[in-house]
């Protein structure tokens, strides 16, 4: 009886050791498949949009790099057209390669893979604001589910930690099966949708609304909403959020190094770069205090100063009326601000780069 | 703290540490070594669980404390006092005092609101005062606890517990404290003196039983979560065939739900050297509503049985007294399961049955085998229609089912995808079913090696891990 216990035992123990195995095995086997070998599950948009940049006829000569702010307000169209005209370069391109919840580290992640395939743009427009700037991080949280790896887990530990995100960290790393189980899932559903919806009827009247843009990411949601009234209520929606995020704030950390890793990376390629400080609504302004402001326009002199690179301050330059909260522009609002950005700071960039390289080409001969 | 997450499993692994290593951290404190190894673990848990209790809300705890003491202390005198009328009159206080405070928080807002309503039958047109009133997780399931215990008592079955800490750890377990099993006190108590001992074998049962909890719970409940509720939420767009399937999906959920839950409770019980009863025994199998009810909710079936159905006379009075009892005691279990209605219609259709099938005896023959799919699918489908009593929110929306499963009624139907996940869902049920029918999985398990079983654990774990939907849904007996 004793002995049958003990065997007992000990093959429950051996069966816990092997399901703990099994577990862990799979689990961090999958997180490194996913890491390296199906990244775009990880982080869908991003890969989308590195897709889109491939199908293009060539690398676009401007590119933005930002949030659901620049994804909102840099009309690429408009800005396209409007860059073509003020150039008289028809085959100008425009790539607006925003990503929601964005910052500096994202644009950093994103720019990394856009040059990696062979993409060079001309110019890159980087949103930048205090909050995507601080050392705190707040998208921290974003980062550890879409695109850390192993590698980058030391780097990134104090923003992680800072941000309150070690739990994340922990289960994006330890769990990735489970934070990532809808992308993994996703496929499959799609399939059996897919194969079990009727089939469309042909000559179905198609939208009369623009094409989405060629770039991966849909921001039509915001583009198709307009206001023309400013709402109190809706400009200082969120503003709570903002609040927490500007708590104790000190430029830097991660953000702070993606910032430079990626201005430093596009001089090394000759890509110009333009900072752009993106519009907010006043009572959104009005959460940036003087240090705030002073510490953050600092750190962007600095970074202009040291990388060859421009920075425009956009923050107050468009009226509450043109937003649908404190940060998003709506539709109208980001024709307004992208012809502004267009005509006042980017044509005289193409045009002074074609200069330049008018002149490069005349002493070279 | 619900049990899938991450928070109860940091909690957990705390909890489950500290409890097997507390013997051997004592031994360095200045006199250690003459304190009791399972004095201290059931300390540990005792704080372990009102730490788990207070996280959903903290004030809570008082009442649940007040009610174990109010019990402690009746039955302790109970064991002095010999006067007959003075013991009746300690069980009515003690019974008094923990009914009076479940009516208090579960069932004021309702008794208010039918009285009400029944003036208002009268021509007096007056709103109910709704009060806020916050009901205590867990209530209805530790209330029957304590019953029970001053019950056992009081006729003499259980020797009062003389340690409060013993008590207090009976009825705030925190694996079964806030969904069940409704524990006896015969069989937890004396289990609180036994020495716990590490065991491995017992340790990989609770996490097999765990594991399963989680995937019932978390794969196949919430999961046809997605289908039953938008038609519930609104009958009166879908066709019968939809209205058939959210219906017997509901089915499904609900007891892949709650058996889920009990599972992952008896599961942990089982890692900390305690064994809870088990809850449901393949009830959609039953051959006849009297076999459903000794396969579902075992441990509220048989509480009905024993501190309510019995006292009341069972089946001792005669035939009207019998079906009276049977009657009441699915009314009050209905209500049990919550302050509305449409519970006690739930309660009264089943004590219908159950009359139903005392009164009417089948012919010997009906008995054979080659019959039995057909009860099975009788008694499946009449259960199914008392969930739709139980679900619905009202009168007017279960009425709307019934009649759109009763009479072919054209609608919307279920998307092609959900349509296949929740004939998907029910075909993978019925299939776990039979296989646990027709093979014992018991002994499979105990034949299957080690590495075998430990990867099947794990492949499970995993499989709950990434079909697990985005949103978990809370369980569906936490309202209770």
């Amino acid at each position: 009886m004793a002995r049958s216990l003990q065997a007992r035992s000990r093959r429950g123990r051996r069966a816990l050791l092997w399901a703990f195995t099994v577990f862990v095995l799979v689990q961090l086997g999958g997180g490194l498949v996913l890491d390296y070998i199906w990244p775009e599950l990880r982080f869908p948009t991003a890969y989308l949009t590195f897709k889109a940049l491939q199908q293009q006829a060539k690398a676009p000569d401007v590119m933005c790099l930002g949030s659901s702010r620049f994804g909102a307000g840099f009309a690429q169209e408009q800005i396209r057209d409007i860059l073509r005209e003020e150039t008289g370069d028809t085959t100008l391109t425009v790539f607006n390669a925003a990503i929601e919840a964005g910052d500096l580290v994202t644009a950093d992640f994103i720019m990394e893979g856009v040059l990696e395939q062979g993409t060079k743009p001309r110019v890159v427009v980087i949103e930048v604001s205090p909050e995507t700037l601080a050392r705190r991080g707040e998208w921290m949280g974003q980062h550890v589910l879409r695109q850390l790896t192993w590698e980058d887990v030391p780097e990134h530990l104090g923003d992680i930690w800072r941000s309150g995100n070690m739990v994340r960290l922990l289960s994006a790393r330890l769990l990735p099966l489970h934070m990532h189980r809808h992308e993994i899932c996703r496929p499959v559903r799609d399939h059996v949708a897919a194969l079990l919806s009727p089939p469309k009827k042909k000559g179905k009247k198609q939208s009369t609304q623009p094409a989405a843009s060629t770039q991966g990411v849909p921001w039509e949601v915001f583009m198709e909403l307009d206001q023309q009234v400013a709402n109190p209520a809706k400009t200082s929606a969120g503003l709570p959020v903002i609040r927490r995020w500007l708590k104790n704030y000190s430029v830097g950390g991660g953000a702070g190094r993606a910032l430079e890793r990626l201005v430093q990376r596009c001089r090394e390629e000759e890509v110009q770069v333009i900072l752009v400080g993106v519009p907010v609504t006043e009572a959104h302004r009005a959460l940036y205090t003087p240090e705030i402001d002073h510490a953050f326009l600092a750190r962007l002199v600095d970074v202009s100063r040291r990388y060859h690179c421009r920075f425009v301050d956009y923050r107050g330059r468009i009226p509450d009326d043109y937003f649908l909260d404190n940060h998003h522009l709506h539709r109208s609002g980001g024709y307004y601000f992208s012809k502004l950005l267009a005509q006042e700071t980017l044509a005289p960039v193409l045009l002074e780069r074609r200069e330049m390289a008018g002149v490069v080409a005349a002493d070279s001969r | 703290m619900l049990f899938p997450t991450f928070k109860f499993f940091v909690f957990y692994c705390l909890v489950f540490s500290i409890y097997w290593s507390l013997p051997t951290l004592v031994r360095w404190l200045p006199g250690g070594r003459h304190l009791n190894p399972t004095r201290l673990r059931l300390g540990w848990l005792l704080i372990a669980s009102c730490y788990f209790y207070m996280s959903w809300n903290p004030w809570l705890i008082l009442l649940i404390l007040f009610s174990a003491s109010v019990d402690y202390a009746v039955a302790l005198f109970l064991q002095r006092i010999t006067a007959p009328w003075k013991r009746r009159t300690l069980l009515i206080l003690s019974i008094s005092t923990n009914l009076a405070l479940l009516a208090f928080f579960k069932y004021t807002n309702f008794l208010v609101g039918t009285a009400v309503g029944s003036l208002n039958l009268f021509g007096f047109a007056n709103d109910p005062v709704v009060l806020n009133i916050i009901l205590p997780l867990g209530i209805s399931f530790y209330t029957f606890e304590t019953i029970s215990y001053i019950v056992d008592v009081y006729q003499g079955r259980l020797k009062p517990v003389r340690n409060l800490l013993d008590y207090a750890l009976y009825i705030m377990f925190f694996p079964h404290l806030v969904a069940g099993p409704i524990v006896r006190p015969r069989d937890f108590l004396p289990q609180l003196r036994q020495a716990k001992r590490w065991n491995w074998d017992r340790l990989q049962l609770g996490a097999q039983f765990f594991v399963i909890g989680l995937f019932k719970k978390a794969v196949i409940a919430d999961q046809l979560a997605t289908l039953a509720d938008p038609v519930f939420a609104s009958p009166d767009k879908y066709a019968s065939s939809s209205i058939w399937l959210g219906v017997m999906c509901y089915a499904v959920q609900i007891y892949c739900d709650f058996s889920g839950y009990s599972d992952m409770a008896v599961g942990i019980a089982h890692t900390f050297g305690f064994k809870l009863p088990r809850n449901f025994n393949l009830p959609y199998f039953a051959v006849n509503i009297t076999d459903f009810w000794r396969r579902w909710h075992i441990s509220l079936s048989n509480w009905l049985r024993d501190y309510l159905y019995i006292p009341l006379g069972g089946n001792r009075g005669g035939t009207f007294a019998t079906y009276r009892n049977l009657m009441l005691t699915m009314l009050l279990g209905g209500l049990w399961h919550g302050a509305s209605w449409t519970f006690v219609a739930w309660g009264l259709y089943h004590g219908l049955l159950l009359s139903l099938h005392r009164a009417v005896p089948l012919p010997r023959w009906t008995g054979h085998a080659v019959f039995k799919p057909f009860f099975v699918a009788a008694t499946f489908l009449a259960v199914c229609v008392g969930w739709v009593f139980f679900r619905a929110q009202t009168f007017a929306e279960a009425g709307l089912i019934l009649q759109r499963m009763a009479w072919a009624t054209p609608g919307k139907s279920i998307e092609p995808a959900m349509f296949t996940l929740g004939v998907v869902g029910l075909i993978f049920m019925l299939l776990c079913y039979l296989i646990s029918t027709f093979i014992d999985l018991r002994r499979v398990e105990r034949w299957l090696p080690a590495p075998v079983l430990g990867t099947a654990v794990a492949v499970v774990f995993l499989l709950a891990q990434v079909l697990m939907p985005e949103d978990g849904k809370a369980f569906i007996y936490f309202q209770f």
